[in-house]
């Protein structure tokens, strides 16, 4: 899903070609699976904002849509840490450091469960995976700010069937179509009295009623007129023709081979010295 | 207004959160701190740091600690440095316990550097010089991402000119 809609914007990383966006996306997404503790994702969200910056990215927009993201991934790292309790998950903190228990919720050995405790080590390892999350969805979203969709495409289209390719990218157009059909219907619901404040949860969980069901119907409309639009422009009968042939001109080339050996210089780090590892 | 408020209580939470998460290495650093270096009777601790101009560890060197006077070998090690766990430093040290006196502390990789000491209180020696082959591959690879950086908002920043 986007949070971020494409705005077309005179900017250097506006110009720079889906290819050599999708390729530094790729290298902090490869970063954010080899990194469990925070200090080099530090540095990876330093680039971020710094390329977030050249693309003139509306940073109180980004808060203002992905705040739940943020605060599911921030609730969601803390549950899991629960469970960083034994010195064999650990590579370089010290195991009697890291496993020093701060609270403990569930002793060892309870059935299901097993051995629940906060420890250093868990807070540190909640705190990499939050800020992973957290950049993640910042990186997605200065991608699709600055790349049109349709490049991104034609782009995956050359290493995956094309018809795969489009089922992605439409799911992933899909979210904010929904989210403003959604808000409308809010509206609508609103102007007729309606209203989900009451204190009581289940009272709450009922009221949503009268807007779920016209969203159902909303998104059922929008799929039912896609398929329409599709088949109306022949898809599927043959490949699509290639709209933009890709071409990397200097400033692409330098874009590059600085994501890639900003990459380096970070898993070089990482292989030496343990920089990175929990 | 809502949305201010949104993102104000996020600030507040992504603060709160940033402190939680720091609190290990605070406790880490206070427990360092407290137990400092363990002073056995007739023995003083000699911590060697070997780091190639101060801020890159070098893991991959020899050290080996001789009497001045007679120049005998009192202790080597050849074995990876240990870079200990800590926040916001990174440094290939070792620490070994000797009985007063002076030493020739030599460390070696591609170069090596010396350093005469006299060791009447526990002490910190830090080599600057010596460099290895990872470390040179490390800052090689470092000072090319930079270049292409710059490279990259300069050729940028014409493009943006000419059209």
């Amino acid at each position: 899903m986007v949070l971020l809609e494409y705005e077309a914007k005179d900017t250097i990383i506006h110009r720079l070609s889906a290819l050599s966006k999708l390729i530094w996306f790729g290298t902090i997404i490869f970063l954010f699976t080899l990194m469990t503790e925070p200090q080099p994702l530090l540095i990876v969200a330093a680039l971020i904002a710094i390329v977030g910056y050249l693309a003139d990215i509306s940073w109180r927009k980004l808060l203002a849509r992905a705040w739940w993201a943020y605060l599911g991934s921030m609730v969601g790292g803390l549950t899991v840490s629960l469970w960083i309790t034994s010195p064999s998950q650990l590579q370089r903190i010290p195991a009697e450091f890291g496993t020093r228990i701060l609270i403990e919720l569930t002793p060892a050995g309870t059935p299901v469960l097993g051995h629940m405790a906060v420890t250093y080590a868990g807070l540190i390892w909640a705190t990499a995976l939050t800020l992973k999350v957290a950049l993640a969805i910042s990186v997605a979203c200065v991608l699709t700010y600055s790349t049109p969709l349709s490049e991104i495409v034609s782009l995956i289209s050359k290493v995956i069937p094309y018809k795969l390719s489009f089922v992605i990218m439409a799911g992933v157009r899909f979210y904010p179509v929904l989210m403003e059909k959604v808000a409308t219907i809010m509206d609508a619901a609103k102007s007729r009295g309606w209203g989900a404040s009451s204190a009581n949860p289940i009272e709450r969980i009922r009221s949503v009623g009268p807007v779920l069901f016209p969203t159902i119907r909303e998104a059922m409309g929008l799929s039912d007129k896609m398929s329409l639009a599709i088949e109306a422009r022949a898809f599927g009968v043959a490949k699509p023709t290639v709209l933009k042939v890709t071409k990397l001109n200097a400033s692409d080339v330098f874009f590059i081979v600085f994501s890639i050996l900003t990459a380096l210089v970070l898993t070089l780090m990482w292989w030496f010295y343990g920089f990175g590892m929990l | 207004m809502g949305c201010c408020r949104k993102v104000s209580h996020l600030v507040v939470i992504l603060a709160l959160a940033t402190l939680v998460g720091g609190y290990p290495w605070l406790c880490l650093g206070f427990t360092k701190v407290t137990q400092g270096h363990t002073t056995q009777a007739e023995f003083y601790s000699l911590t060697v740091q070997v780091n190639f101009l101060g801020f890159v560890p070098v893991r991959d060197a020899k050290i080996v600690v001789s009497e001045s006077s007679s120049g005998k070998t009192v202790w080597e090690y050849e074995k990876e440095l240990e870079v200990p766990y800590e926040f916001y430093r990174l440094s290939a040290e070792v620490t070994l316990q000797l009985p007063p006196g002076s030493y020739v502390v030599t460390v070696q990789s591609l170069n090596s550097e010396v350093k005469d000491i006299v060791l009447d209180e526990n002490q910190t020696i830090s080599f600057a010089q010596v460099a290895s082959l990872k470390v040179l591959l490390l800052l090689g690879v470092a000072t090319l991402a930079v270049l292409s950086f710059i490279g990259f908002v300069v050729t940028g920043s014409r493009y943006l000119k000419v059209l």
